[in-house]
């Protein structure tokens, strides 16, 4: 539960960015992802693509905005994985090929094409994360917001599942992702957003979050290990060092 | 839109009413409602609803945390007095031994003392509804628990009630939590849809909330048994409270209030106070 309402909070995503929002826990990341979606109410603005979201109701900025909760549980409705994927295609009529075209499009993403005829019950959490992942994907919506997608994932499921969203952002997908994952944050988004106490502590790109002493202590990262192995080895440009890596890891 | 205050339950607070013991209020309740739900006598309801709404200010209760559920219960009282109502309106006469016409309507022909009877019934909500509402509203589950088990009962049924009593806010955040899932996948719940949209949606909702719920008792159970509850014929506990002077006066009052009941039942020569003969 929030504890520090928000202070002061302004930051504009912009078309096709992959943005990373970390930060403790309670400082306000998972409430942000509430207040865009409108689950819950908010005293400020926001704006989405110049119109005021005050007006729209959770189901029409749902057409627009998707959003991937941290809890899996939360939004698993029905019995049967197909139905689970294909339910909100169903509920904007589309017809029965489409939607099987679509749904398994999004099952084969996820890794879950295997399972397409399954139950859910059938199903680990981390399956289940995917299923939900899914769920969402399959409605293309502009604006895609995940909360902890790669979370009890396994290295294979974790690159798939980030490959493609790096595919999706590619063509022009605004992603949005709440992650304590720092080689997520820094290997496939290209700005972070850090919250600490309600406040929006820095708006910047993921590798400073990572070198620059006060931002870390704040927002209550860790240095990676790679810029202590610089450090230690006296490198001159340990920044240069941790970037140099992680692109080449990117190109590989 | 939904948030934290507006969740039906345990908040804590201070004030006369949080410091009583949760079983002097369960006692309080219990009688009291009881000794509403016996009479039928005006004068002591209409003193016992002013009685119940004035401890209910006292505890600044907000709105926002009742609205929904005091609206419900309106709507079902209103369907009560108005069933009783078409069932049959010459109650009122039959309990009263007079007849006083109002409207004439044949069968629904309404009479002062069909008013009156269904007049009584509306005071009988007023009476126990809020004192309810203050219970489950100001005591803690587990304080409420413990007191029970101190005054004689097992341990064991005074958890399940604690637990019965935790359980109101927790299946409200649950509700809220799929509902908003569901409207974020595409089905609109928000009042732009049509009402019976609405109420199909909702009862979407009402299904996996049942399910889950059941899930969540089996793993509760599970859990306490891994702890070992139950194993022992007695156990001790980490929020008792005692009784003080107030919680006397209070148990007290609820005792003579049932009295009072007994009394006027001897002096109305029966459980209506009739003013018509």
């Amino acid at each position: 539960m929030q504890v520090n309402p928000f202070h002061d909070v302004t930051a504009t995503i912009n078309k096709g960015d992959f943005v990373s929002i970390v930060g403790q826990n309670g400082a306000g990341k998972t409430t942000l992802c509430r207040i865009i979606c409108g689950f819950i109410s908010n005293e400020g603005r926001v704006l989405f693509n110049g119109d005021d979201l005050a007006s729209l109701s959770i189901k029409e900025r749902s057409e627009k905005i998707g959003y991937v909760m941290q809890d899996p549980n939360q939004m698993i409705s029905q019995k049967m994985i197909f139905d689970e994927v294909a339910l909100g295609l169903r509920l904007r009529n589309y017809n029965k090929e489409e939607i099987k075209q679509k749904v398994y499009h999004a099952l084969k993403i996820c890794g879950l094409y295997p399972y397409r005829n399954w139950p859910i019950s059938a199903l680990s959490f981390g399956q289940k994360k995917r299923v939900t992942i899914a769920a969402i994907l399959v409605l293309e919506p502009d604006l895609l917001i995940l909360d902890e997608p790669t979370a009890g994932q396994d290295w294979k499921t974790y690159t798939e599942i980030m490959s493609f969203l790096k595919q999706l952002n590619e063509q022009g997908k605004t992603i949005m992702i709440i992650t304590h994952d720092m080689y997520l944050m820094m290997e496939y988004t290209n700005r972070s957003l850090a919250f600490a106490d309600g406040e929006l502590i820095a708006d910047t790109l993921p590798i400073k979050l990572l070198t620059e002493k006060g931002l870390i202590k704040k927002a209550a990262l860790k240095r990676t290990s790679l810029y202590d192995l610089a450090k230690k080895y006296q490198l001159k440009d340990p920044d240069a060092f941790v970037r140099a890596y992680i692109n080449s890891e990117r190109n590989k | 839109m939904h948030d934290e205050s507006q969740i039906l339950g345990y908040q804590p607070g201070s004030g006369f009413i949080y410091q009583l013991n949760a079983t002097t209020k369960l006692v309080f309740m219990l009688l009291v409602s009881a000794a509403c739900m016996i009479t039928y006598d005006t004068r002591f309801l209409v003193a016992i609803g002013i009685f119940s709404i004035f401890l209910f200010k006292e505890a600044n209760i907000k709105w926002r945390q009742i609205s929904f559920i005091v609206k419900f219960i309106v709507a079902f009282m209103v369907l009560n007095l108005l069933f009783v109502y078409l069932f049959q309106p010459t109650y009122g006469e039959n309990i009263y031994h007079s007849k006083s016409i109002l409207i004439h309507a044949g069968y629904f022909t309404l009479t002062i003392q069909e008013v009156f009877y269904l007049f009584n019934l509306l005071l009988k909500y007023v009476c126990s509804i809020p004192i309810v509402l203050l219970f489950l509203l100001t005591t803690n589950p587990s304080q409420f628990a413990a007191s029970l088990n101190r005054i004689g009962i097992s341990y064991k049924i005074s958890y399940a009630v604690a637990l019965a009593l935790r359980y109101i806010p927790d299946i409200q955040n649950s509700y809220w939590a799929i509902s908003a899932a569901q409207q974020a996948r595409g089905v609109e719940l928000s009042k732009k849809a049509k009402l019976s949209k609405r109420i199909k949606g909702t009862l979407n909702i009402v299904m996996p909330l049942i399910f889950t719920s059941l899930d969540r008792i089996d793993t509760i159970s599970t859990a306490m048994q891994l702890r070992r509850f139950g194993s022992k014929k007695k156990r001790t506990w980490y929020v008792a409270e005692s009784f003080n002077e107030n919680d006397f006066w209070i148990m007290g009052l609820a005792v003579v209030l049932v009295l009072v009941v007994v009394l006027l039942w001897w002096l109305d020569h029966g459980r209506f106070y009739n003013p018509f003969v």
